[in-house]
């Protein structure tokens, strides 16, 4: 893939441009991690595309190496792997919270201390998700407990 | 930084962790009551002179009993999904079904002794409630530091 980026003054705003043969799946990709810096993520429900606003997410998780985005009433499947999200999320109160999810601080209603170090976490939904034994110092950390 | 996983070698630490302990309260028993209680319990066949050989076995085979309990109800490795309340309760309830067995078994003490029973429900009622006690005291202090800190979060970002 050939990246070309060209930096001037005459032009107004920032503008990316794909030129591709075809849309396959690494256009996609493309696009679904620029649309991320829109704090926008791809996202697919029963065959149609939306683009979700980053702040209505309530965690993300990966099952069978497919990557699901969960908001308060809705799921939706991205094509971007876990990892990807995570790197780009990081900055907009986005932690990993396990092997399989990561969880948007800003949507959790509370935290309770479980077995092992663990941490319980009540989403605003009211849905509960346990925060492994090997992130919670991380969640600590960011929250400043640490 | 991620934490280590537990590995055999935790467990066998905690093992030797809780046999010590229980070691240094025995020998502490048998220098006060050690002499008296002769003849009694088989924890001071040897009166004040020590603890027998026998008796360090069975107190160590309490510790891996205790440990095994530890690991199923309190830890997820077999158990996923269950509340902290019930998982002390029955981890509780086994140490105390354990600690019975290895009196009958073992001759602690004498099983017609009604007085015996009591002490050993009494004590051991004791110092499980204390343990409960300050494992939920510093459970619901950190509870609410995490809340603290979760509100602060959502204040500054």
């Amino acid at each position: 893939m050939k990246i070309e980026i060209d930096i001037d003054d005459k032009y107004p705003d920032t503008e990316v441009v794909i030129h591709a043969n075809k849309l396959d799946s690494d256009v996609e990709k493309l696009v679904a991690m620029l649309r991320m810096v829109n704090m926008q993520i791809s996202v697919r429900q029963r065959d149609e595309t939306y683009l979700l606003d980053i702040e209505k997410i309530l965690y993300i998780e990966s099952v069978d190496r497919k990557t699901f985005v969960y908001t308060s009433d809705e799921t939706y499947e991205s094509d971007l792997k876990l990892y990807e999200i995570e790197q780009e999320l990081f900055e907009h109160n986005f932690i990993r919270i396990s092997k399989q999810s990561i969880v948007n601080i800003r949507k959790i209603k509370s935290l309770k201390s479980d077995i092992n170090r663990k941490i319980r976490i009540t989403m605003n939904n009211g849905e509960q998700i346990v925060v492994s034994r090997m992130y919670s110092d991380e969640l600590r950390r960011k929250l400043g407990l640490k | 930084m991620m934490e280590k996983k537990k590995t055999v070698f935790d467990y066998i630490r905690a093992v030797f962790t809780t046999f010590g302990i229980m070691v240094i309260i025995f020998v502490a028993f048998c220098s006060v009551v050690g002499e008296s209680a002769r003849g009694y319990s088989s924890f001071f066949a040897l009166g004040k002179d020590g603890i027998a050989l026998s008796t360090l076995c069975e107190l160590l085979l309490f510790s891996v009993l205790i440990n095994l309990a530890n690991i199923v109800f309190l830890t997820d490795n077999l158990i996923m999904n269950m509340s902290i309340v019930m998982r002390y309760a029955l981890f509780i309830l086994s140490a105390w079904i354990i600690g019975i067995i290895m009196i009958i078994l073992f001759h602690w003490f004498p099983i017609g002794d009604v007085s015996a029973w009591i002490g050993f429900v009494v004590s051991f009622a004791v110092s499980m409630s204390i343990a409960v006690l300050l494992t939920r005291l510093k459970e619901r202090v950190e509870n609410s530091k995490m809340q603290e800190a979760l509100e602060k979060y959502n204040k500054k970002n």
